[in-house]
């Protein structure tokens, strides 16, 4: 086999006919195999994938769906809105919110409180984003680490990520338990034992802080709120009724998310997320369902902050296993008022939050680490981050009351 | 005997005499009981002017005030309708007197006082106020905002009686929002987002300067007399809230040079004391008055009209109008250690916070005679203590004089105790 850099290779092909070990690098830019199955007749195959430039016409043809998403997503916004409005004038009970006074947004009169710890979850958000789209082809055209998995969403049908993805071989059990059953020793060692260290690394030592610090989905939905913030736009406050509503569906995901591959389907299919990195990278795929699911989502996350994340399958399955993180969120109960500015500042609502008041441990299945709650306490050392035991971001009464202060004006 | 009309000229005469001279002996008492800071001398000036001078509060000519009773009436949306509230639970015991005559005898002597003043139409303060806003709290105050509606116009605020669920802080929130058109018709301005962000911002810097001094306030030995600080502190329910925040600033400096000189008003080893219970109101201040004249050191108070109604900010998650709505339902309700919800266990997770905060090693239960919500709570109060090893007693006064003595002997019996346990 000759790669297109003129190297020669010899490969092996196994009992299937599958040719192992060939770098992603070669397969994209083309390679040509000869091939002799019994010595005597010579097959020669050139092979190259068509590769798509940045800013190519192929590759913002990729971004078609994802424009299409954009637009049926605003419609869908400016439906909320409307609607919204229109209840809100009809029904007694919406009566105290008609009278829209929040045409103008006091901006300067909120005098925010800098956080460094916010700081670097949006950098490192940024950074994830950009690791999950685009990195690995400026890197190393194509996957670099591809035997490294990390949970958080990049999806696989993007093939120009830093890292892998488990997100596929979770949602397609059948499909792992094949390339771990029978395949698995015959098959790549290396790649196989790296995939399930690192994904059980991050899943049981890591969880949902992932979520909150690198999940590109994630800034999508927190860029989302923010357009919200910048539009003057009341956000859907999610109350105990909402919350309850929301549960049934997360469930709903989780069971699709495991089970659907096992009755045929495809979780890819009805993915809402598929969409976004994937075009991003210039990847053109179908989205069937998903792209439906994609417009509720980034519609619903416009006025929630951090709405996929609620019923997100996979950042439930990280949170399982809460009790062997790194990170954690501790509370010192002594020193909480039960004012309730974490629960009204939890993007997933958690509610025991404030009303703990035995249990140093406050971490829930759903808390994914964003520090919102601890940024808006204004007791200090109420509410804590932990990293191995050490505090890494407490709460401070100083910091909260220091916006009050005065001496910026 | 009763009058339907309130009281007649010659009661009022001797309202007026016999009130001013009640606080004037209460003001020289506080006044007298350690170096005061020069800082804290406005603060008694306005007590001074409103009890005994009969003044009416120095504000802004344009301002409206507004009479609130309980700590759940939002100041700060009462400040963004460009009015300014002013606090009524009093403590006057000529007042209360009055009252009497109207309201039930096993009600709370608060209440009456309320009432007293409401029927002498004595008090300027109290006249001025073109509306009261009474939150419908405790059965004592749900019943006076009822009746005092003859003599002033009044607002009820219905104030959810539990506050855990989403749904309950929804209903506050609906009350507020059903505030905001009848503070409008009362004062003529809009509120708007703006407004309304400004007012936050105003009690916040008052909030921000109150927080400062909690640290002075939490040295051992103490810088200030308690019962001083408590005037300060029931000082803000007559000052528009930047002129308070200004004024407190100023105490703040002063009493950061205390700290740096090491002026100190107790010695080490004089016992501290957190009273909690009953509002203690001006001129109502014999309890604390009592402790640190028997040598007691008044170290930290839970009550309402004192450290509570300041000590928590209104945490903004989002800045539309609704979501400061929202935050100033969520800061007037869920952190709220009034007795009058449900389930209030957070009070004595707040007792225990400022125990260890404040140093504190002896506890005075405060029961006004009627405060049945404060009563009811004392048994729990007493298990929590005695797990802590902190003794507590309950003391239960009213609105004269006449139980001073006793209340002197158990006092002074009280600090004897705790001298002993701690050497012990």
């Amino acid at each position: 086999m000759t790669s297109h850099k003129g190297e020669q290779k010899r490969y092996r092909t196994d009992e299937h006919g599958w040719i192992q070990g060939l770098p992603n690098r070669d397969i994209r830019e083309g390679f040509t195999a000869v091939y002799s199955p019994d010595g005597l007749s010579v097959y020669r195959m050139h092979y190259a994938l068509e590769d798509y430039p940045y800013f190519s016409a192929h590759f913002w043809k990729a971004h078609l769906p994802l424009v299409v998403i954009f637009v049926l997503a605003v419609i869908g916004i400016v439906a909320v809105y409307l609607i919204r409005n229109r209840m809100e004038r009809n029904n007694p009970a919406y009566a105290v919110y008609s009278r829209e006074r929040a045409g103008i947004y006091p901006g300067t009169l909120h005098q925010k409180t800098t956080s460094k710890f916010l700081f670097v979850r949006w950098l490192c958000l940024f950074t994830g984003m950009f690791l999950w789209t685009y990195a690995g082809r400026l890197i190393h055209q194509g996957q670099t680490l591809n035997e490294i998995s990390i949970p958080v969403f990049s999806c696989p049908f993007n093939l120009d990520q830093v890292v892998e993805v488990p997100c596929y071989y979770l949602s397609h059990l059948p499909a792992l338990f094949g390339r771990f059953g029978s395949d698995f020793p015959v098959r790549n060692m290396t790649y196989g034992i790296l995939f399930l260290v690192t994904t059980l690394f991050c899943f049981i030592f890591l969880g949902r802080i992932l979520c909150g610090f690198l999940c590109p989905a994630g800034l999508l939905q927190d860029l989302m709120d923010k357009l919200r913030q910048a539009l003057h736009i009341r956000p859907i406050v999610v109350t105990d009724r909402i919350n309850r509503f929301l549960q049934p569906i997360k469930w709903v995901w989780i069971l699709l998310f495991l089970g659907f591959a096992f009755t045929g389907g495809d979780f890819c299919d009805i993915c809402p997320l598929k969409g976004f990195t994937t075009a991003q990278g210039g990847y053109w795929t179908n989205l069937y369902l998903g792209g439906f699911f994609a417009v509720v989502i980034l519609t619903g996350s416009f006025f929630i902050k951090r709405f996929w994340c609620i019923i997100c399958p996979m950042g439930y399955l990280m949170g399982l296993f809460k009790r062997f993180n790194l990170f954690r969120l501790k509370k010192d109960c002594t020193s909480c008022t039960e004012c309730g500015a974490c629960y009204h500042a939890c993007p997933m609502r958690i509610k025991s939050i404030y009303t703990e008041r035995e249990k140093e441990n406050v971490q829930t299945v759903d808390c994914m680490m964003c520090g919102e709650c601890i940024h808006k306490c204004p007791e200090d050392n109420a509410l804590s981050m932990t990293f191995c035991g050490k505090a890494i971001y407490k709460s401070s009464r100083k910091t909260f009351m220091s916006k009050f202060s005065g001496k910026k004006e | 005997m009763a009058e339907p009309n309130g009281i007649n000229e010659r009661q009022r005469e001797l309202f007026v005499r016999k009130s001013a001279r009640v606080a004037a002996s209460y003001l020289k008492r506080a006044k007298a009981l350690s170096e005061m800071p020069d800082a804290a001398k406005p603060f008694f000036d306005v007590l001074e002017n409103i009890y005994i001078k009969l003044t009416d509060i120095q504000k802004p000519e344009d301002r409206k005030s507004i009479g609130t009773l309980c700590v759940m009436v939002p100041a700060e949306l009462i400040y963004a309708a460009g009015a300014m509230p002013v606090r009524l639970c009093s403590g006057s015991y000529t007042a209360y007197s009055i009252g009497d005559d109207y309201i039930p005898r096993d009600a709370c002597p608060l209440v009456k006082a309320v009432m007293g003043f409401g029927k002498a139409r004595a008090l300027p303060a109290f006249d001025n106020c073109s509306l009261l806003i009474a939150p419908v709290t405790c059965d004592c105050k749900k019943k006076l905002a009822g009746v005092i509606d003859t003599v002033k116009n009044t607002v009820p605020l219905h104030v959810p009686p539990l506050k855990k669920e989403d749904a309950d802080t929804e209903v506050f929130l609906k009350e507020l929002y059903r505030l905001i058109p009848i503070l409008e018709k009362e004062t003529g301005v809009q509120i708007t987002a703006r407004s309304l962000a400004e007012g936050i911002n105003t009690v916040g810097n008052a909030q921000y300067e109150m927080s400062e001094f909690l640290k002075y306030r939490r040295h051992d030995p103490a810088l200030m007399s308690g019962t001083q600080v408590l005037s300060v502190m029931n000082a803000y329910s007559y000052m528009p809230v930047s002129m308070w925040a200004k004024q407190m600033h100023r105490l703040n400096g002063e009493m950061k040079q205390r700290l740096e000189q090491e002026r100190f008003v107790s010695r080490k080893n004089q016992p501290r004391i957190l009273v909690t219970g009953s509002p203690i109101a001006f001129p109502n201040i014999k309890v604390p008055l009592l402790i640190e004249e028997m040598g007691g050191v008044f170290a930290a108070d839970e009550t309402c009209m004192g450290e509570r109604g300041l000590y928590d900010p209104v945490s903004v998650i989002d800045p539309s109008f609704d979501g400061m709505m929202r935050a100033l339902a969520s800061r007037y309700t869920k952190p709220c250690t009034c007795p009058v919800f449900v389930d209030n266990s957070q009070r004595i997770y707040r007792i225990k916070q400022m125990i260890k905060e404040h140093k504190i090693q002896g506890v005075i239960y405060h029961v006004l005679r009627g405060c049945l919500v404060y009563d009811y709570e004392y048994q729990l109060m007493e298990e929590a203590m005695g797990k802590l090893n902190i003794p507590i007693i309950r003391v239960e006064s009213d609105y004269n004089e006449e139980d001073v003595e006793q209340l002197r002997i158990r006092i002074e019996a009280f600090i004897e105790l705790i001298k002993m346990h701690t050497s012990a």
